[in-house]
């Protein structure tokens, strides 16, 4: 349920910044400092998990907020150490995991670990 | 002689392993010297290809052989370091027709300001100044933390323009209860109730006339992902507060508790930020000015060097703001050392550069290495200090060469 109400909460912030978008593509004057806006953009695509992550806890939670390198760049980590940062991830950055899913997750990030 | 780099550490083109990519096909790779410091080098809006540590957000490493370039770090391989998932915040809210600085808070007077409004009402002031990572480094930690795995390329040194923190908060004038500044940049968290990326200042830190808001690097506008329009520049203290895409400046009467002040960001109260390798730290205090570093540039870890042949050593350090007094070479494992010649002074913030002769004996193999003291005394440490979030890094650092 918790992850429903976050879903929300996307789809709001995804709409804020299509909001903000209009505002700031009213052409009022040329950007200064010769920036051509259209040249900013980032990059397309990022590193993706392997296909048997596709539906996991690990993919629905984790990567809402971060690209997948931020776990396989990791050194080797106990399993108590990739606890300790769901953990953090959960109580001290609020990111919305239920509790039950974080043995799921934990298995997950031992295992990229040791495929990579 | 000077021995010059290509600028990339160039590799055999490498397909993805096990993480596949979509979009960005087959790239350049480098090998960070540690275990799993395999990375792509990516390129980015305004920059060349650097060394991508995460995509989203976009975490990006300038490549060490830069630093032998020039003792001014170009915007094109300036590292990048960002958050929060919305992060950078996209062109479309940047621009500057209707971006504008608000002060406002425990202060007499709340201040809204265009960037040529500021850039009028202001001295504009320029200092050359480090930027670096708090994280710089962290890849070499043993036993290793997690974090952002960073080789040495988290930092960098350019030429700041714009105006002093400490007029601005002058022309607001602070109450009598005002204990904290705060500045958030326009980069947002992608969901409600994470924590947006929010910094603190002490008052003594904020009127101190070294923190500049900047809106120029090299002597052109900031990179849109070094903060464009305009960022707080705090020379001699690590980059997480070098707020980016700063609107706002808030005065507050208590100390700041966001997320990114405490639990993060935090180092053990200790003269040296460490504590024993693995154990906890026991009290912490937010992390500030950096300690001494230097390093070679002008020769790679690995790199042949003729022996019997006079070849010049160069490289840079630098400190949290007294300056580099001194910088000492070693060239026999740390048995004796010898004082380097220094470079122009570019100011107390600034990459020092140093270079000495060295015409190296043996037949195998030798090691550089690079030690510096500030101009209070502090030095580098021969032995790696350690800190569970990985901070701080400044052992003095070792280059290996072969000879031939």
């Amino acid at each position: 349920m918790r992850y429903q109400v976050s879903g929300f909460k996307i789809g709001l912030s995804i709409a804020w910044i299509s909001l903000t978008h209009c505002v700031g593509d009213i052409p009022s004057e040329p950007l200064r400092n010769q920036f051509v806006k259209d040249a900013w953009q980032l990059p397309v695509g990022e590193p993706v998990l392997p296909a048997d992550e596709a539906s996991t806890p690990l993919r629905k939670h984790c990567l809402v907020c971060h690209s997948p390198d931020y776990m396989t760049t990791q050194p080797q980590l106990t399993r108590k150490a990739w606890e300790a940062n769901v953990e953090k991830m959960r109580s001290k950055y609020a990111a919305p995991i239920p509790s039950n899913a974080v043995p799921t997750i934990v298995d997950s990030l031992m295992k990229q670990r040791i495929a990579r | 002689m000077v021995h010059h780099y290509p600028t990339l550490d160039r590799r055999q083109f490498l397909q993805t392993g096990l993480i596949g990519m979509t979009g960005v096909a087959m790239g350049e790779t480098i090998e960070l010297p540690f275990e799993n410091g395999h990375r792509l080098l990516v390129k980015y809006p305004q920059k060349r290809p650097l060394i991508r540590l995460t995509a989203r957000p976009p975490q990006l490493e300038t490549p060490f052989s830069v630093f032998n370039e020039s003792l001014l770090t170009p915007n094109d391989a300036f590292f990048v370091r960002y958050h929060l998932g919305g992060a950078p915040p996209p062109a479309s809210v940047l621009d500057t027709t209707v971006f504008r600085l608000t002060v406002s808070g425990s202060v007499l007077r709340s201040l809204t300001f265009s960037l040529d409004e500021l850039k009028a009402r202001f001295e504009t002031v320029e200092t050359v100044a480090v930027n670096q990572c708090s994280g710089n480094s962290r890849g070499y930690f043993t036993p290793r933390v997690p974090g952002g795995q960073l080789g040495h390329g988290a930092m960098g040194c350019a030429r700041w323009t714009g105006v002093r923190l400490a007029d601005l908060l002058k022309a607001a004038e602070l109450s009598v209860g005002a204990k904290q500044v705060v500045f958030d940049g326009m980069d947002r968290p992608l969901l409600a109730g994470i924590p947006d990326f929010v910094k603190a200042l002490s008052l003594d830190q904020a009127l101190n006339s070294d923190a500049l808001l900047a809106w120029a690097m090299n002597g052109e506008a900031l990179p849109w992902l070094n903060g464009f329009p305009l960022r707080l520049v705090l020379p001699g203290h690590y980059g997480t507060y070098w707020v980016k895409h700063l609107h706002s400046i808030r005065v507050v009467d208590e100390e700041f508790k966001g997320f990114w002040m405490s639990p993060a960001y935090r180092i053990p109260e200790d003269p040296c930020a460490h504590v024993l390798p693995g154990t906890p730290p026991g009290r912490t205090i937010p992390i500030s000015r950096f300690n001494v570093r230097s390093f070679l540039t002008s020769h790679l870890e690995g790199q042949t060097i003729r022996s019997g042949q006079e070849s010049i050593l160069r490289g840079m350090a630098f400190d949290g703001g007294s300056g580099i007094h001194e910088v000492l070479v070693s060239t026999d494992e740390g048995g004796s050392w010898r004082g380097a010649e220094l470079g122009r002074d570019f100011g107390r913030f600034a990459f020092r550069e140093w270079t000495l002769a060295w015409r190296p004996k043996g037949a195998n193999s030798c090691s550089v290495r690079v030690r510096a003291m500030n101009r209070l005394g502090e030095s580098q440490p021969l032995e790696p200090l350690w800190n569970p979030a990985g901070y701080m890094r400044n052992v003095v650092e070792k280059t290996s060469l072969k000879l031939i």
